[in-house]
């Protein structure tokens, strides 16, 4: 479509009037001329000719004035069907701009609002009226933004770059003086000399989602700043729990120590007693002062427990490596529990394989966990016999101790191994113990690197296996 | 043979118990209720040995220890801790301390006159391996 007014197209419709008034000299010189000829060649008398003159003078009149009606009535037709598509389609688009739900903005270089449409008359609450003409900045640009910033540079900053400016969110105001986010595109337009003769822009209301965003910020910020206090609150409650920790491994090893010295005297005292050192006994007080052993000798058993078990929980228990012989600290931990197997009239066999012999691990800390294996399996065993085995599996020294005791029953097993758990209270007053020896056996065996486990069938007895790494690599 | 033997011990029930066993196997006990009185004693009287408690008023065991081995006087005489410390490296700390010995509380009265027979007779050995 090029029907756009400039020289050529006033060329074009002058080329047509010329032509329109070239055919009708030609047509009107060419009838004047023709018809002349004719009527004086056989009009005859010279009345004749006058009439026909004026005849030929009407009808050329009638024809050319029927021709110019014809002609005009369409012209005319034509142009006023030009003239509607042109207004129906200008209010196509005037209506798109009006309707649409954006702002559109339409203004000069120097910041003057030639246009805005119907929608962003109702927004910012001016009519077309009072706001064309007049300068954005003032209208529905504040001078300054809510953290007063000057907004007044930014049109001149916009016509001079509009590059950058092809997308900005900026603060805009409402003529009731209300603050709103504005998402911006804007299209420059230049004029034939290259300058910047327009702006338009097409702008959304982006409040709420600002406000969203502000709000989604808000809510994060607190949140972090809620994390950063819960981590340093469990830091200090951690802190609080290592620091309650150790002085609970003080407090048991001090214990322990406040303990045993009133029964290093109780224990002694009725040691030389029931020698006979002070002086003779009679049965009776010799049985009466052996129970009162018996029971120092278990308080100091139960100490002694407690304190490796602090001892372990602090990360004090040093284990040694050293090489020593399996077969011997068998035999010597046979020794130690021989009187508790002759007081329950039991068996203790130990079936010790021909392939084991030195191992690099702790001697005190193995013999212990066998002492405390073989006095559990003692003391849950009335009648059979207990037996001990060590075998070598590739790398480990495996050592079982088998008893034919009341055994466990499968629920328990799982809290076998921890601290303070004695089996069934009402056991517990026929079979004295600490609750700690188990815990005690594992923590042992897993700080020199092995394992330790149970099977066990209910009143037919227990298998309790330990492994131990040969020695270090 | 009759030997002299110093007990340094604060607790009395335990002061008594160790001498009570001591004078019954036929030696002679002096005794110290804190270090300072042991260090006078031990530069005073011949003795064949010391056992000496760890936990003292005032002056601990180590350093206990300590003095007597500085001491020209008691140097020579070996020192045996009888102590209930038994955390780690107490055992190690009172050999460093210079005791030839570590008999852990509470001492068993069946054995403990052996364990003491066996230091007294190990005394020449023990000064000749002083390092």
């Amino acid at each position: 479509m090029n029907n756009s007014p400039g020289n050529g197209s006033r060329w074009q419709r002058q080329k047509v009037v010329l032509g329109f008034a070239a055919l009708y000299l030609v047509l009107g010189g060419a009838w004047i001329y023709l018809s002349d000829t004719v009527i004086l060649r056989f009009g005859g008398s010279p009345d004749a000719i006058t009439r026909y003159q004026s005849l030929k003078g009407a009808a050329y009149v009638v024809v050319t004035a029927l021709l110019a009606y014809f002609y005009l009535a369409k012209t005319l037709e034509r142009q006023h069907q030009t003239l509607t598509a042109l207004l129906q389609s200008e209010r196509k688009y005037r209506e798109l701009l009006e309707y649409a739900n954006s702002i559109i903005l339409h203004w000069t270089r120097d910041g003057r609002i030639t246009f805005l449409n119907e929608f962003g008359q109702r927004f910012f609450g001016y009519s077309e009226a009072e706001i064309v003409g007049r300068h954005a900045v003032g209208t529905i640009v504040p001078e300054t933004d809510s953290t007063g910033r000057d907004l007044r540079p930014l049109i001149d900053r916009i016509s001079a770059d509009p590059a950058a400016f092809e997308q900005n969110v900026n603060e805009n105001i409402r003529r009731n003086g209300e603050r709103v986010w504005i998402a911006w595109t804007n299209k420059v337009y230049f004029d034939d000399q290259g300058r910047v003769e327009g702006i338009l822009s097409i702008g959304s209301d982006i409040t709420e989602r600002k406000r969203a965003d502000e709000e989604l910020r808000r809510l994060n910020a607190e949140l972090e700043q809620r994390v950063i206090e819960r981590t340093a609150d469990l830091v200090a409650a951690k802190e609080r729990a290592e620091s309650a920790d150790r002085l609970k491994s003080a407090f048991l090893a001090s214990m322990s120590h406040e303990v045993r010295t009133p029964l290093n005297s109780i224990i002694g005292f009725t040691g030389i007693i029931m020698q006979g050192l002070p002086g003779p006994l009679n049965a009776e007080q010799s049985k009466q002062l052996g129970m009162v052993q018996g029971s120092a000798r278990h308080l100091l058993a139960l100490i002694n427990d407690i304190l490796d078990l602090s001892k372990i929980e602090a990360g004090q228990l040093e284990i040694e490596a050293r090489p020593f012989d399996v077969r011997e600290s068998v035999e010597r931990v046979e020794k130690l529990v021989a009187p508790l197997v002759e007081k329950k009239k039991l068996t203790l066999t130990s079936a010790v394989s021909p392939e084991v012999d030195e191992i690099t691990s702790d001697r005190r800390r193995y013999e212990q966990v066998l002492i405390n294996l073989l006095n559990n399996a003692l003391k849950f065993t009335e009648k059979g016999q207990v037996r001990v085995e060590c075998a070598i599996h590739g790398r480990n020294l495996v050592t079982r101790v088998i008893d034919t005791g009341i055994g466990i029953r499968p629920e328990d097993l799982g809290k076998l191994f921890h601290t303070f758990q004695q089996i069934d209270g009402g056991l517990s007053r026929n079979y004295e113990g600490s609750g700690l020896g188990l815990s005690i056996s594992r923590k042992l065996v897993e700080r020199m690197g092995g394992e330790i486990s149970v099977v066990s069938e209910w009143e037919a007895g227990s298998t309790f296996t330990f492994t131990l790494p040969l020695g270090q690599e | 043979m009759r030997r002299k033997i110093l007990v340094i011990e604060d607790n009395e029930q335990n002061l008594y118990l160790i001498t009570f066993i001591l004078e019954t196997a036929g030696h002679d006990v002096v005794q110290a209720r804190d270090g300072r009185e042991g260090i006078g004693l031990a530069g005073r009287v011949a003795l064949a040995l010391i056992l000496l408690d760890i936990q003292l008023p005032e002056m601990d065991g180590y350093a206990v220890a300590g003095e007597l081995k500085r001491n020209p006087a008691s140097a020579d005489i070996p020192i045996v801790a009888v102590t209930s410390y038994a955390m780690v490296g107490d055992r190690e700390r009172a050999l460093a301390a210079g005791c030839v010995g570590y008999i852990e509380k509470p001492i068993n009265p069946d054995t403990f006159v052996d364990q003491i027979e066996h230091f007294l007779q190990a005394r020449p050995v023990e000064i000749g391996d002083k390092s």
